[in-house]
């Protein structure tokens, strides 16, 4: 019995626990008056199922939102959006002018190397709590090329 | 054979426009007159007073939580990696299109953050106008729904100008572009 037991938690470990990775995250750093800031990060889903990501939370900020860029009439126009997707069997980059993660109304200035703790909450159940740095991040890099 | 050479005339008509027009979509702008003066960190700026340079323009608001620093944060990387010779040879100038929020003194602090030599520059609603419609820059003051009451972000266009020696703008680089091709473009100009 133990041991099915214990299967079963390797198991579920495996599909609810154990299939989402987060990597290089981090929080932009901005000047001492700025009321909002951006969370960037890699996540991937080694699950053969699609993951969304549905709630963002932080004690750093009044308000933490999923969002997106969009740019339509020739503006850039920032808005939330519902849940972001990461793919069965690959990841999605939360990145600047991309999706990311925003604190809005944030509790004090952000100090440099400073760790922001984040709950991020997907929709197979799963609750996964980061602390991301603080750092100056530089603009777009140049792309890379993607081998098929 | 007589189908033929009836529509080879409208064949080669439909290539042309279709050139031109392709051609067109791929020149950068050049204005004729994109001269102004605003009310800036370093006093009154006028865009007269740096012939001779290459000037890196862009719009956006102090606020702005995503795009602006992100470009900042781009044209910051190339601009520290030039010879101070070439520094000479540039000015940035940010011009906030968030008039109640920003002032100068805000400004200074925010654009000091990125380089102590770029310029910070809000005025009026008139002259903030003005200059934006020269520049064919748009904005527009976005309150979602369910913030509190007067919360609102700006969305705005999130091209950078760069303004040749003569005043004109030489090209766009569009929000998104590498720190390389945009490093490429401003050295391509001094």
């Amino acid at each position: 019995m133990k041991k099915i037991l214990l299967f079963l938690i390797f198991v579920n470990g495996n599909i609810f626990g154990g299939s989402l990775k987060i990597e290089n995250e981090r929080v932009r750093m901005l000047p001492p008056s700025s009321v909002a800031t951006g969370a960037f990060m890699k996540i991937s889903n080694s699950s053969d199922k699609e993951i969304k990501l549905i709630k963002a939370k932080s004690s750093k900020a009044k308000m933490t939102e999923l969002h997106n860029h969009f740019k339509i009439d020739g503006m850039m126009k920032m808005r939330q959006v519902p849940f972001i997707k990461i793919p069965a069997k690959g990841y999605v980059l939360l990145k600047p002018g991309s999706f990311h993660i925003m604190l809005i109304d944030l509790n004090g200035s952000l100090k440099l190397r400073e760790k922001v703790k984040i709950d991020l909450t997907f929709d197979n159940g799963e609750t996964i709590t980061i602390e991301p740095e603080v750092k100056k991040i530089r603009g777009h890099q140049m792309k890379k090329k993607m081998r098929h | 054979m007589e189908f033929i050479k009836k529509i080879t005339p409208i064949v080669t008509i439909i290539i042309f426009v279709s050139l031109v027009i392709y051609i067109n979509m791929n020149q950068s702008p050049i204005l004729t007159d994109g001269d102004f003066r605003i009310s800036s960190t370093v006093g009154t700026y006028d865009l007269k007073s740096d012939r001779g340079k290459i000037v890196l323009l862009y719009f956006g608001y102090r606020f702005c939580p995503d795009v602006c620093p992100t470009t900042l944060s781009s044209v910051t990387k190339v601009y520290s990696d030039l010879s101070t010779k070439q520094k000479k040879k540039i000015r940035v100038v940010f011009i906030s299109v968030d008039i109640e929020r920003d002032n100068l003194k805000n400004l200074k602090e925010y654009i000091s953050f990125f380089n102590q030599d770029f310029i910070a520059a809000v005025d009026t609603k008139n002259n903030i106008d003005e200059i934006t419609r020269k520049y064919g820059v748009k904005y527009s003051k976005y309150y979602p729904d369910d913030k509190e009451e007067g919360f609102y972000t700006v969305d705005h266009s999130a091209d950078l100008f760069l303004i040749g020696k003569d005043g004109k703008v030489k090209t766009l680089i569009s929000h998104g572009e590498s720190v390389k091709i945009m490093k490429n473009k401003i050295i391509e100009l001094l």
